[in-house]
């Protein structure tokens, strides 16, 4: 018995050694890789970026919102902190995240639409791997477990990374110096999509989107939101919040907007912000061909839709004063 | 609690150090240690299972109480009827409670259905407690072998709870006999080095079965069944592929970790799988696939209703003639095997899919039956048994038995397909389309990181299981290999069930 007992807890430490070392080279590793899902944490962490406008919200900020183009007509320094299928309240963590490493920006760009406050799992969701690296930082651990991370993922070695073949796979041989991954960089946070919708071929009637009954009623999401703007206002950070275009066909389908409009117009006025809703833009909803997905446009698509954004933006005034 | 989860792995020690350094050496001077130590496995047991959901703690409980006094009742009933009377009633009961839980929905459904009345109002929509088949399977075991005499009843309930709740083999078996388990809980268990050491590597396979082949297939699987309208025939066939091993990795695997689990404690338990994808025939590989289950329907079905071996009724025995006895002979067993194959898919759910499996697979195994051929391959494949009696495995097998273990392989697949589906008219819709022109084009694969590891852990899983055939698990051929390749096949085996398990899983056996 006593000699399967020290085999046992030997083995185990052996394990437990072998664990805790394959975890730093996988973290590390993940944190070197320059591609849209690893790049855009490491970057906030390299801190001290001075940027005159931030962009938040999901996908469709992410890529819908070009830096180069806002740069180029604003004459500013942008960043998109656009995160794909996340909602409000992963939103303003990244943008809380920047704050700890970078200056605040002069002006923030919010992408809103019926998906941006809308609960939705964070752990093991869409594109998840992005967080595994950020596990040894306070921060997020205080943070992870109200995001339905639990103890094992905090503290156990490896234990998150279950599951996750290829950030596993790229961890290791990128944390080795095996190799070096440059896969779909973003380009200042912006990743588009170059999918063209119309050469997918389906019918207009079949399209759909699944943003519907997604505007919530949970009080907390909406006072989360409006405290936000509240934070920014007295820390003297301007607003203006997008409503970026959906292909007309399923714009009409989203049985939400009525009330989605009335709130965000509401908001703009009981807070004097900017709210561009460019959803009944005719060139930019009606065109098949700037669209990847019914709620997605495609790199023509971003650059149209930003060039009017910036031009927009630069007749407020807001980055000139 | 399941087997692959953090939770287990803190509860495995603990119940194991609690076990024999409290509940055995520290009070091995005391009169009553051993009860101790049963009461504690109930203990940890009822906690094991309670972790799911506490409620059915209850049943099990019912169960046990039921059976316990059952086989007391058969011990004093006074006469041969009475204590018949007292095991019936004790099936009676406890189908019961298994039916109203397992069956009462479908039936109801069905019942409604040929009358063509509104089924919502009759619906009980109880969930169905976890390992309830399993474990009213091991207690009838019980009261049968008590009536039989083949076990004396016990007066110990502690024990007899301990039997039938021994958490390892408590919600998806094996499903143990009593008197296999029943006499290990009544006296004192010994640690031994050797067993508790294969033990763990049992343990360790079956975690690499369940963990890196079933969890990866099941993506794979779960992926491809969720819309099968809009799949190639050559993806669905790969579907149907992967879902044979994804069930046998799950399944097995389950097995492995509860023999390996109960090793720790001094409990051997049956096995459960022996190799059957490397079956020759269907009889052989009905004799390898889920053996608990398989033998108990041998032991208390077939034979009581007659088996192969029917008595000749006294009618057709006066006439003397020799052809019409074997005919009747064969008719019997024909019966007898439709019956237990037809139970066994019924066990596994109220579905017609299963009812329909077992169904398929009796008729695969009654021509067999027929040409007395169902017991031809007793032995493993590709082994010699020398003079001496030992036997010795050959590195390959012959190109007639590789063809004999791929067209078993490939009838057990086609199988696979009828379980695996939702309803009969899925059954049609998945073989129609693996049927049509779709079959010769590329199945659709999903990203390379899972189907690579995927493909590779069956293909390890195979070479495995063939090197280990003649043993009792995967990494029985451990016991002979040196220091060195043990500690670095543990190793990578942690490292591939890290590096490339599958999202984790229930396990299939547990809606059963």
């Amino acid at each position: 018995m006593k000699k399967f007992i020290i085999r046992t807890i030997i083995g185990g430490a052996i394990v437990l050694c072998c664990a805790i070392a394959l975890d730093v080279v996988i973290t590390r590793g993940l944190k070197q890789i320059d591609d849209f899902i690893y790049e855009p944490w490491t970057y906030i962490q390299e801190g001290n970026h001075q940027h005159d406008v931030v962009i938040l919200g999901n996908s469709r900020a992410q890529g819908h919102i070009h830096p180069m183009i806002l740069d180029s007509i604003c004459g500013c320094n942008s960043y998109n902190l656009g995160i794909e299928a996340y909602h409000m309240n992963m939103h303003l963590l990244k943008y809380d995240y920047y704050l700890q490493y970078n200056p605040k920006p002069k002006l923030i760009v919010y992408q809103v639409d019926l998906a941006t406050i809308h609960r939705h799992p964070i752990k093991r969701g869409s594109n998840s791997e992005q967080f595994l690296p950020l596990f040894y930082e306070s921060y997020w651990r205080e943070r992870f477990v109200d995001l339905g991370y639990n103890q094992w993922d905090l503290y156990c070695p490896l234990y998150r990374y279950f599951g996750y073949h290829t950030a596993i796979r790229q961890g290791i041989m990128e944390g080795l110096g095996l190799t070096h991954f440059c896969i779909n960089p973003a380009y200042k946070g912006f990743k588009g999509w170059d999918k063209i919708m119309e050469d997918r071929g389906v019918p207009d009637d079949q399209l759909k989107i699944d943003m519907s009954n997604r505007f919530t009623e949970d009080i907390k999401d909406l006072v989360a939101f409006e405290n936000f703007i509240n934070k920014c206002k007295s820390e003297g950070i301007n607003i203006v919040l997008v409503y970026s275009p959906i292909y007309e066909t399923v714009e009409k389908q989203l049985t939400d907007r009525d009330i989605f409009n009335e709130y965000m117009t509401n908001i703009s006025k009981q807070y004097d912000i900017v709210y561009l809703d460019y959803t009944k833009d005719v060139e930019l909803r009606s065109n098949k061909i700037y669209y990847s997905s019914p709620g997605h446009m495609n790199l023509l698509g971003a650059e149209v839709f930003t060039t009017k954004l910036a031009h927009d933006i630069d007749s407020i005034g807001f980055l000139k004063k | 609690m399941l087997f692959n989860s953090f939770e287990f792995a803190i509860f495995l020690p603990i119940v194991f150090l609690l076990y024999w350094f409290v509940f055995d050496y520290a009070i091995s001077k005391c009169k009553r240690q051993l009860l101790w130590q049963n009461l504690f496995v109930v203990v940890a047991s009822y906690i094991f299972y309670g972790w799911w959901d506490w409620r059915f703690l209850i049943l099990i409980a019912i169960t046990t109480l039921l059976s316990f006094l059952s086989g007391i009742g058969i011990e004093y009933a006074p006469t041969q009827r009475g204590k018949k009377a007292v095991m019936i009633a004790n099936i009676i009961i406890n189908l019961g409670i298994l039916g109203i839980y397992k069956y009462y929905d479908f039936f109801a459904t069905q019942f409604a259905r040929l009358f063509g009345i509104e089924a919502d109002f009759l619906l009980l929509h109880l969930i169905l407690p976890v390992g309830i088949s399993f474990y009213t399977f091991q207690a009838l075991s019980y009261s049968i072998d008590v009536y039989r005499k083949q076990l004396a009843p016990t007066h110990d309930i502690v024990a007899f709870t301990a039997f039938l709740s021994f958490f390892p083999q408590l919600v998806a078996g094996p499903i143990e006999r009593a008197t296999n388990l029943l006499p290990q809980f009544q006296k004192k268990r010994t640690f031994d080095y050797a067993t508790a050491v294969d033990g763990m590597r049992q343990i360790l396979w079956g975690l690499f079965k369940k963990i890196v082949v079933a969890d990866n297939c099941a993506t794979y699987v779960d992926t491809v069944f969720a819309d099968i309208s809009n799949q190639s025939g050559s993806t669905l066939l790969l579907a149907a592929i992967l879902f044979t091993f994804q069930i046998y990795g799950d399944f097995s695997g389950y097995s492995d970790i509860a023999i390996g689990t109960a090793k720790l404690f001094g409990i051997k338990l049956m096995r459960n799988f022996n190799v059957p994808y490397f079956s020759r025939d269907i009889a052989e590989f009905w004799r390898r696939w889920h053996i608990s289950l398989t033998t108990w329907f041998r032991d208390y079905v077939y034979i009581p209703l007659g088996g192969s071996r029917p008595n000749i009724p006294e009618a057709i025995r006066q006439k003397g003639d020799k052809a019409l006895e074997a005919r009747y002979t064969k008719w019997i067993a024909v019966r007898n095997t439709f019956v237990i194959f037809l139970l066994s898919g019924f066990w596994h759910g109220a579905n017609w899919t299963f009812v329909l499996w077992g169904a398929y697979h009796a008729l695969l195994f009654v021509p067999l039956l027929l040409l007395n051929k169902n017991r031809r391959y007793r032995d493993t494949v590709a082994t010699i048994t020398l003079p001496d009696g030992t036997i010795k495995t050959k590195w390959l097998p012959s190109l007639k038995e590789a063809g004999q273990m791929l067209l078993t392989f490939a009838l057990a697949v086609f199988g696979w397909i009828i379980f695996r589906a939702q309803d009969i008219s899925q059954i049609g819709e998945v073989l129609s389309t693996i049927c049509s022109d779709s079959l010769l084009s590329i199945p659709w694969l999903m990203n390379r990181d899972y189907y690579i590891p995927t493909i590779m852990a069956i293909i390890l899983l195979l070479a495995v299981e063939w090197r280990s055939r003649n043993y009792s698990h995967g990494f029985g051929f451990l016991n002979r290999s040196n220091q060195f390749v043990r500690i670095v096949t543990y190793l990578m085996v942690l490292f591939c069930i890290f590096a490339f398990g599958g999202h984790a899983e229930n396990f299939i056996y547990f809606q059963f």
